[in-house]
């Protein structure tokens, strides 16, 4: 008899963890990774080569050194496997995925824009660039290029041509958009170097920002040094596009060229921070070793009331506990604010938006009108960049919305059971 | 193994790695505006020639 479903892999020990007893990972056929404590790993294990349950509770007991029975081995199956979809025929519990990817703080409206043997194409076409020879080279040249750019050039010519020249713009938007694509291909690029295998490039909505994505979830089950080279391989690219753009800049003397290294440096600066899901954060995750950093919000909130410290989340390593809790300690206030500001402004941001989409509406008409295209395309563009964040806050307020009904559902459906 | 060892056996899903970054086609606007109200030489200032007619009978 078969006890799992079709296509789990078991993959082995995770490597560095942040947490004092050992963890491991098998993944789904859907590529989704769970993590899993010894006993039932090593169940899972078993039950993937035995026929019958009592030759799995032996050799469980064999792996773990303890005594474990048929009757424990069931209820593993049933309460802390099914639940997950594991156990074949068992329903791939939504109640745990829902706990483990935060609906407010994950990425929604997804679609794919690279495919994923594209994406490991280009990822293996770009490997030479994470030689070490070569990243020095690429990072000293950047020191080098900022410095020469913040030390002797002058922006404000740069700024004039676009202004003088509106179709230059739309090119540094084209270009600013190329910029943030190779960042992502620089993450596929760090995992398949490292050894892991990239998955898609896509786009979608996070919060209420429109967002680019690479998937590699495939970096779970390799070392923290791996792990990190993927999540820093973005920024690294972003390095090598600005020397590219500088080296096409000597060669045309073309200025706003100088711009775009500007706009890959606040994208560096952004991509740093240690919030929401930016790079930043999962270098965060990655150096402690500790996968999903917002799992860990409530029950280090709950542990610093009074008479609670049993709430604080167990089997951290103390110096990682110290991390995590400064980290949950910095988000909680940004995450308030950034909502609060988000909510606070939309009226204001709203009538602002329709006001301005009728004005620049008009305008794009009387271009269309006199043949003026390029200025049409540019008011378009406005007018694009002008409805997004809108859009992203219907869309916001459409999933809080859901997510409020459906614990209003819940707890009516108790309340009914109850009486 | 007691109940208590078997009930402290935990699975957990991770979540996918999306490694995400936003999409700031702002960015030009925002920055040439800012480049251009910062760079040297540039100001803000108004001209206005005043003057009255006075008649005297």
């Amino acid at each position: 008899m078969k006890y799992l479903n079709e296509g789990i892999e078991i993959i082995g020990k995770s490597p560095d963890s942040g947490y004092t007893i050992p963890l491991y990972l098998i993944r789904t056929s859907e590529g989704k990774f769970i993590q899993l404590t010894t006993l039932l790993f090593y169940t899972v294990v078993a039950l993937q080569k035995e026929k019958k349950l009592k030759a799995v509770a032996q050799e469980v007991s064999l792996n773990v050194g303890k005594i474990v029975d048929t009757q424990i081995i069931k209820y593993l199956m049933r309460t802390k496997l099914a639940p997950l979809g594991i156990i074949r025929d068992s329903n791939p519990a939504s109640q745990q995925e829902q706990k483990s990817t935060n609906i407010i703080l994950s990425l929604t409206y997804h679609f794919t824009l690279i495919p994923e043997h594209v994406a490991q194409f280009l990822a293996k076409l770009f490997t030479p660039l994470f030689y070490p020879f070569v990243i020095g080279v690429v990072l000293t040249s950047f020191v080098e290029v900022n410095i020469w750019l913040f030390m002797t050039q002058d922006l404000g010519n740069a700024v004039q041509q676009i202004i003088y020249q509106p179709s230059l713009f739309l090119l540094l938007v084209a270009l600013v958009l190329l910029g943030t694509l190779f960042h992502e291909i620089g993450h596929a690029t760090g995992c398949e170097y490292s050894g892991g295998k990239p998955s898609r490039i896509g786009a979608g909505l996070y919060i209420v920002w429109p967002a680019f994505f690479t998937d590699i979830t495939d970096v779970y089950r390799l070392n923290r040094a791996a792990r990190l080279r993927s999540d820093v391989g973005g920024i690294y690219f972003n390095a090598i596009f600005s020397l590219l753009a500088t080296g096409i800049y000597f060669l045309t003397h073309f200025e706003p060229l100088l711009l775009l290294i500007v706009f890959q440096n606040i994208e560096i600066l952004q991509q740093l921070l240690p919030f929401l899901r930016l790079d930043g954060y999962y270098i965060v995750s990655d150096i402690v070793g500790v996968p999903n950093l917002f799992a860990h919000i409530k029950p280090i909130l709950f542990s610093l009331l009074p008479g609670q410290a049993q709430a604080a989340p167990k089997n951290l390593k103390r110096w990682v506990r110290w991390v995590v809790t400064t980290w949950v300690l910095l988000t909680i206030p940004t995450l308030i604010y950034l909502f609060w500001v988000l909510f606070t402004d939309a009226p204001h941001l709203m009538t602002t938006t329709w006001s301005s989409v009728l004005l620049q509406m008009k305008a794009m008409q009387e271009n269309l009108n006199s043949s003026n295209y390029v200025i049409a395309s540019i008011r378009g563009l406005q007018l694009l960049i002008i409805i997004l964040p809108v859009l992203g806050i219907f869309a916001m307020s459409f999933r809080f919305g859901k997510k409020g009904l459906e614990i209003l559902s819940r707890v009516s459906g108790n309340l009914l059971v109850r009486r | 193994m007691s109940h208590k060892d078997v009930n402290q056996e935990n699975a957990e899903l991770l979540p996918q790695r999306e490694e995400l970054s936003l999409l700031n086609v702002a960015a030009p606007v925002n920055a040439a505006v800012a480049v251009n109200a910062l760079s040297s030489g540039g100001g803000a200032f108004a001209i206005a020639k005043q003057c009255n007619w006075i008649y005297q009978n």
